[in-house]
């Protein structure tokens, strides 16, 4: 087995070593010492070939149900279906590392058809940097012992969007690796004039597979969480959304010639990053955020990496910075990248302040409200560019975009009376329309595409959350009330879910949402009503037997209870240990005296209820509570008869439909800039 | 145009800044103990760990949390029982201490290590 030990970790020892002499070449062919490009090329060929065998060595692994390994242990079990034994490769910390450092490999292979050797040299430096990190965290570490079985992996996690969500994300870290790099090296060869255009392609693939991510991920929580929204400013969420504000500003930089502007946004992006991955994975914010990651002892190593790369940077910009002075950005993209870059701000202000304030001794954190306060009047001014853009582009009068923006405006100001909801309604329609018109009547210019595809965004965004209206009921099977307009019966459980069928004016229809038990989790799973106009969003917020009436009853004391007399005699000792508190309780009735033990036993997380049961009366009793003076909470029910209670979350989302529309729009307008950009000459200037 | 431009745009972001900066300090949320939670009339954050009397009703989840010095405090949170929520090591909540309770606008749930592995 000892062999085994090494089998993966040596293959990663390789992809670095290859890495480091790869860099060693390139480092060299880039500073002109020797004009050898031939031997850092099949260095780095052989770092994407040792990456690729040590993935798919993990993937073996994870395959074959090696439990000795503790990542197959931790992350699968053997009923785990194909798809998620696959995605388990990415579930945890190891392995998402290690499937980074491989799309980081592949997509170095494709830049590295165009690029020269210093571009390749800072390139590298970012896959020195993975397989550092993955020397520290194996993921090919042996537990010692080979269970039978595995934990399995987390339910929340085998879901189709969240099997592909960290692979996208990963692409656009990947992407925006490249811009990083080769502004690098442009600074230092003083080509900066034409970094921007020769990046612009990398920026535009980091942005797209990051923004998808990110929708990928907002898809999920809506799909899967229950809680009804897309969105929490979770600081995991946050450390995407930042570097992905700034690569915004980064693409309008560079589309615009900005050049000194785009060097330092590329580096600090790329930074950003990083940063962003280390303050997730280091535990810090384990109070903050919903998602558990454990502290890895990862903090110092990313964050001197940070800090490292960050002076470097620094030092190499700032050689430069005042070569590259003197030029100006026209008023249309300075705005727009202020406006992406006080957004970026806010949303890493609000982050960072439980890591602030806790340094400054009173630890707090930002609510929900702060973000949306804060960026409200950004997204309004970036709505509002949008809309006017296609119209300034072309130094066309303002009459058409501003009676667009009034129109959408007025009438819903008057309808709902939210003044500033509607202002961004009418804004975001007017910039949907206005791009739309562009974009027909400039044969598909893909730039108008994405703007609408952005417009559409925005309308789904503050549609759904002006308007969404929700109600909650309690239905026992078989019974029906109004909700929302709708006519919701509870029919009961089948083995798909609960069976609720809702009949509102447009006819009828059944849903399914479900709660299921889960290593001793209940796990809920809301059932959508998918509409263009409205989304009926239904969450199941629990399931409880209706065990009638509880009594409270002293020792010694007898009560009658639907007929029976019962007597809560004394605590039964033999049965009292370790949490377990049994009772000894009789139940009379028609002349027989029935005698029962139910016990609770209380754990630091649950509470396990042994519930008596009495056959001739079909009667069972339960104990619920002890309290300190000897008092006892019971409980008596039929248990065949005890109804079920389901206790909804109904909602009527309206338009969230345009939310998702519109990031396909914005994906393929992306997609098709990049075909676009494809078939032009590459030396072409601004 | 250029000016002009980069002044209004300049006063724009002032004021966005202001903005921001007044609902920043509005929003901050402290993190307290229950009793200190219990004496605020604000909106703050308090970690617990779960007691064994939870119910569900149409108004909400209700349920204990006991803080490191041994006080409780019941919690009502007006949304779906958080994935994970029994099996918590500990539970947060965002909220307002309101007539003996603290109504919660947000959970935070800290999943033990079930599916980390250790």
């Amino acid at each position: 087995m000892s062999v085994e030990v090494s089998g993966g970790i040596v293959l990663v020892l390789l992809a670095f070593l290859s890495s480091v002499l790869a860099g060693l070449g390139w480092g060299l062919a880039g500073w002109g010492r020797r004009p050898t490009r031939d031997f850092p090329r099949w260095a780095y060929r052989c770092h994407v070939f040792f990456m690729s065998l040590a993935s798919l060595r993990l993937l073996l692994l994870l395959i074959n149900h090696r439990f000795e390994y503790a990542y197959v242990y931790s992350h699968t079990s053997r009923d785990l279906p194909p798809l998620y034994l696959l995605s388990s490769f990415w579930a945890g910390h190891e392995g998402s590392i290690l499937l980074w450092g491989l799309i980081g490999a592949w997509i170095g292979l494709i830049f590295l058809r165009s690029a020269r050797p210093l571009d390749m040299f800072f390139y590298n430096l970012t896959q020195l940097g993975l397989t550092s990190l993955l020397l520290l965290n194996n993921p090919f570490a042996l537990l010692g012992a080979t269970p039978s079985e595995g934990l399995g992996l987390n339910p929340l996690l085998q879901d189709p969007w969240m099997a592909i969500h960290p692979p996208v994300i990963f692409f656009g870290y990947v992407g925006l690796a490249i811009p990083f790099a080769s502004s690098l090296a442009a600074l230092i060869e003083r080509r900066e004039k034409e970094w921007a255009q020769r990046s612009l392609p990398w920026t535009l693939f980091g942005w797209l597979c990051l923004g998808s991510g990110m929708i990928i991920g907002a898809l999920w929580a809506y799909e899967v969480l229950g809680w009804g929204g897309y969105w929490s400013w979770d600081p995991v969420e946050n450390a995407a959304l930042v570097p992905w504000l700034m690569t915004t500003a980064l693409l309008h930089g560079q589309s615009a010639g900005v050049t000194r502007t785009s060097l330092t946004l590329a580096i600090s992006t790329y930074l950003m990053v990083v940063l962003g991955t280390f303050v997730t994975r280091s535990g810090l914010f384990a109070d903050f955020s919903v998602h558990s990651f454990a502290d890895l002892g990862l903090g110092g190593l990313l964050l001197a990496k940070v800090i490292v790369l960050g002076i470097l940077a620094a030092a190499i910009l700032g050689s430069r910075w005042k070569a590259l002075g003197g030029q100006k950005a026209s008023l249309l993209p300075a705005t727009t990248i202020a406006v992406l870059l006080g957004a970026a701000f806010i949303v890493a202000l609000g982050t960072a302040t439980p890591l602030i304030t806790a340094a400054l001794g009173r630890p707090a954190a930002v609510e929900a409200s702060f973000y949306n306060k804060g960026i409200f009047p950004l997204a309004l001014l970036a709505g509002l560019l949008m809309a006017l853009f296609p119209w300034l582009e072309r130094r066309k009068s303002l009459i058409i975009p501003g009676t667009l923006i009034l129109a959408g405006t007025a009438p819903i100001a008057v309808l709902t009376r939210q003044p500033f909801h509607s202002l961004f309604i009418g804004v975001s329609l007017a910039a949907l329309l206005t791009n739309a018109i562009a974009w027909v009547s400039s044969r598909w210019r893909s730039s108008y595409l994405l703007h609408g595809g952005m417009a559409m965004i925005f309308l789904g965004i503050v549609v759904s959350a002006s308007f969404s209206t929700a109600e909650r009921v309690a239905l026992k099977t078989g019974e029906s009330r109004q909700v929302l307009g709708y006519q919701v019966r509870y029919r009961g459980t089948t083995p798909s879910g609960l069976e609720l069928e809702l009949t509102g004016q447009g006819g009828s229809f059944e849903a399914f949402p479900r709660i299921y038990a889960q290593g001793g989790d209940v796990v809920p799973k809301p059932h959508i009503s998918r509409g263009f106009l409205n989304d009926i969003y239904i969450s199941p917020l629990g399931l409880q037997h209706d065990r009638g009436p509880a009594v409270r009853v002293e020792k010694g004391e007898t009560v009658v209870q639907e007929g029976y007399e019962v007597t809560f005699h004394d605590f039964d000792l033999i049965g009292h240990q370790g949490g377990r508190v049994a009772t000894q309780v009789t139940v009379a009735a028609d002349g027989f005296v029935h005698q029962v033990v139910p016990a609770l036993t209380i754990k630091p997380n649950s509470r396990e209820q042994e519930i008596a049961y009495i056959p001739e009366l079909d009667v069972a009793v339960a104990l619920d509570e002890v309290d300190a003076r000897g008092e006892v909470v019971l409980r008596l029910f039929h248990p065949d008869a005890a109804p079920q209670v389901l206790i909804l979350e109904v909602s009527r989302k309206p338009l969230i439909s345009l939310l998702w529309c519109g990031a396909l729009v914005t994906v393929l307008g992306g997609i098709a800039t990049l075909l676009q950009r494809k078939g032009r000459s590459p030396v072409q200037g601004q | 145009m250029r000016g002009r431009g980069a002044l209004f745009l300049g006063l724009f972001m002032a004021g966005c800044l202001a903005l921001a900066s007044s609902s920043f300090l509005s929003s901050l949320t402290p993190y307290v103990d229950f009793a200190r939670a219990k004496e605020s009339d604000r909106t703050v954050q308090v970690l617990g760990i779960l007691l064994p009397q939870t119910m569900e009703d149409e108004a909400g989840l209700r349920f204990l949390l006991m803080d490191e010095h041994g006080e409780v405090m019941p919690i009502v949170y007006n949304g779906a029982r958080p994935y994970g929520f029994e099996q918590a090591e500990r539970v947060g909540a965002v909220g307002i201490y309101k007539d003996g309770v603290f109504q919660a606008k947000r959970l935070l749930v800290k999943c033990p290590s079930k599916y980390r592995g250790e």
